[in-house]
């Protein structure tokens, strides 16, 4: 038998797996462990936090033992849990805001538990009450870290932002909010900027470093799914992947998901698929990107369609956030197909619309199309690169023909 | 840039089966939770970073410089050959 006095670790300020276990709610032997709390305690919050806590264990563990769930009962259940902890959470709340930061990674556990059963009644009931309750729980953990003006820097409770920004993160993309998401992004920005905040590194996510992986998922997802920086996106996407481990290949494909992209059009590279296999999971990434990749290297514009018109894709696509991604690519298929046709002519200075709505045609299967309107639209295809300086060059609307740079038609950089 | 539509049918062109086209709509649609790790710490060594040569190989320089040889990639050189004697 396990006995655990609660109380001591308030007094003394540390915390050791036993506390991460009485605080999480999870499972666990009440018979094989047994907790308590000193009567003589004067801490009445925490006196009523045990109190909470030990009804919670009760319950999970009650619930846990039966045989039969029923769909309803599981609902009720989680229902009456969520409000104990969200209790349990103000309670350690209330406590931590007078504590150093020892506290700050078993209250991450008592968040997390707030979030976990959160998620199960967001899947069963899918109203957005409780995630946005939960939200807001969640974010006074975030705002004690933040504001901590505790002058010691080993006791300042600052090292806890990154960990807790996760959670709000999670529950943000859970209600689809993507304002919430920028709100937060905002604020570490700013506080970052002025110096306010340790980095990634220095802080708590460096002893628990799956958060690592995380924080840089969400913010590289946030820079390519909702600001299309690609060139930020790559940054954070890539020190997510690095930050894995071998056996994270569930990870390491939603991070492949969205880095690919962000690659082909930031950094004009493409992915060694050979490598890519040896990492992943299942076969999502070579289906998706290696025929987007194929139409890539060649400028075969209607492959390109007919791949990402799939119904299957276009929801992948839409539900991962890379509309914007996917059509950036599109016009990077075209601008291939472009400088596939220059480098076939001997004059590459001044090129004909004709000569390149040749290759058009070809590329999209057209026939019979008017010439004239045919033209306007490569024109107006054309102009589009120009502007975002993928080619160098301008357009004569009365030759019908592209004048190119001599240097670099073509230039190396892309500014995503 | 739409895909053409079949006049008579009013129907877009059905799309060729072949395997690498259609994805399984299995895998596609799986929602993992991205964040339950088995673990959440581990040795730095243990990362991709320090255990692999990822970030040597996961990446091949330039898909606009890489000149391809396939089917399509020789019907658009004959038509754009075809382009040229016409307009010499």
């Amino acid at each position: 038998m396990n006995f655990v006095e609660v109380g001591q670790y308030f007094k003394h300020r540390y915390y050791d797996e036993n506390l991460i276990k009485f605080l999480s709610c999870k499972y666990c032997n009440l018979e094989e462990t047994i907790f308590t709390l000193d009567h003589a305690s004067e801490n009445e919050k925490l006196k009523e936090l045990f109190k909470v806590t030990m009804e919670i264990k009760k319950d999970m563990n009650a619930f846990e033992l039966k045989k039969k769930k029923k769909l309803n009962a599981r609902v009720a259940h989680y229902k009456k849990t969520y409000s104990s902890i969200e209790l349990q959470l103000k309670l350690m709340n209330r406590i931590a805001e007078r504590e150093t930061n020892w506290i700050v990674y078993p209250l991450l556990h008592v968040a997390s538990g707030l979030l976990k059963v959160t998620l199960e009644l967001s899947k069963r009931l899918r109203t957005p009450e409780f995630n946005e309750s939960c939200g807001r729980s969640i974010h006074r953990c975030f705002t004690i870290c933040l504001n901590d003006r505790n002058p010691k820097l080993n006791e300042n409770k600052k090292i806890g932002i990154y960990v807790f920004a996760n959670l709000e993160f999670k529950i943000y993309h859970e209600l689809n909010n993507m304002d919430m998401v920028r709100n937060l992004i905002k604020v570490l920005k700013s506080r970052d900027s002025g110096n306010e905040i340790p980095s990634l590194r220095e802080s708590l996510a460096i002893k628990y470093n799956s958060n690592i992986v995380t924080f840089n998922y969400f913010m590289g997802k946030y820079y390519t799914c909702v600001e299309n920086d690609f060139t930020q996106g790559y940054k954070y996407l890539m020190d997510a992947l690095l930050e894995c481990t071998v056996r994270d290949k569930k990870q390491i494909n939603k991070i492949l998901v969205l880095l690919i992209p962000c690659a082909i059009i930031s950094r004009k590279v493409y992915p060694n698929f050979e490598t890519v296999e040896r990492f992943q999971k299942d076969d999502v990434i070579p289906k998706l990107y290696k025929p987007i990749v194929e139409c890539l290297l060649n400028g075969n514009l209607d492959k390109f369609e007919k791949v990402i018109n799939n119904e299957t894709v276009e929801i992948f696509i839409l539900k991962n956030g890379l509309y914007v991604a996917i059509n950036l690519i599109r016009e990077l298929v075209f601008l291939k197909l472009i400088k596939t046709a220059v480098m076939q002519i001997e004059n590459k200075a001044v090129v004909s619309l004709r000569y390149i709505a040749t290759a058009y045609k070809k590329s999209l299967h057209l026939q019979n199309t008017d010439e004239e309107s045919l033209l306007n639209e490569l024109e107006c295809l054309l102009a589009n690169l120009i502007s975002k300086k993928l080619v160098k060059g301008y357009l004569s609307h009365s030759n019908r023909c592209i004048v190119l740079s001599k240097a670099e038609p073509f230039p190396k950089q892309v500014l995503a | 840039m739409s895909t053409t539509t079949d006049p008579v049918t009013n129907k877009e062109p059905s799309i060729s089966k072949d395997s690498e086209e259609i994805l399984t709509k299995k895998t596609l649609e799986e929602d993992d939770e991205f964040e339950d790790f088995p673990v959440d710490n581990w040795p730095s060594s243990a990362t991709l970073r320090e255990s692999t040569q990822l970030q040597a190989n996961l990446w091949e320089e330039n898909w606009d410089d890489v000149e391809v040889d396939d089917d399509f990639a020789n019907e658009l050189k004959n038509e754009l050959d075809r382009y040229k004697q016409e307009h010499q």
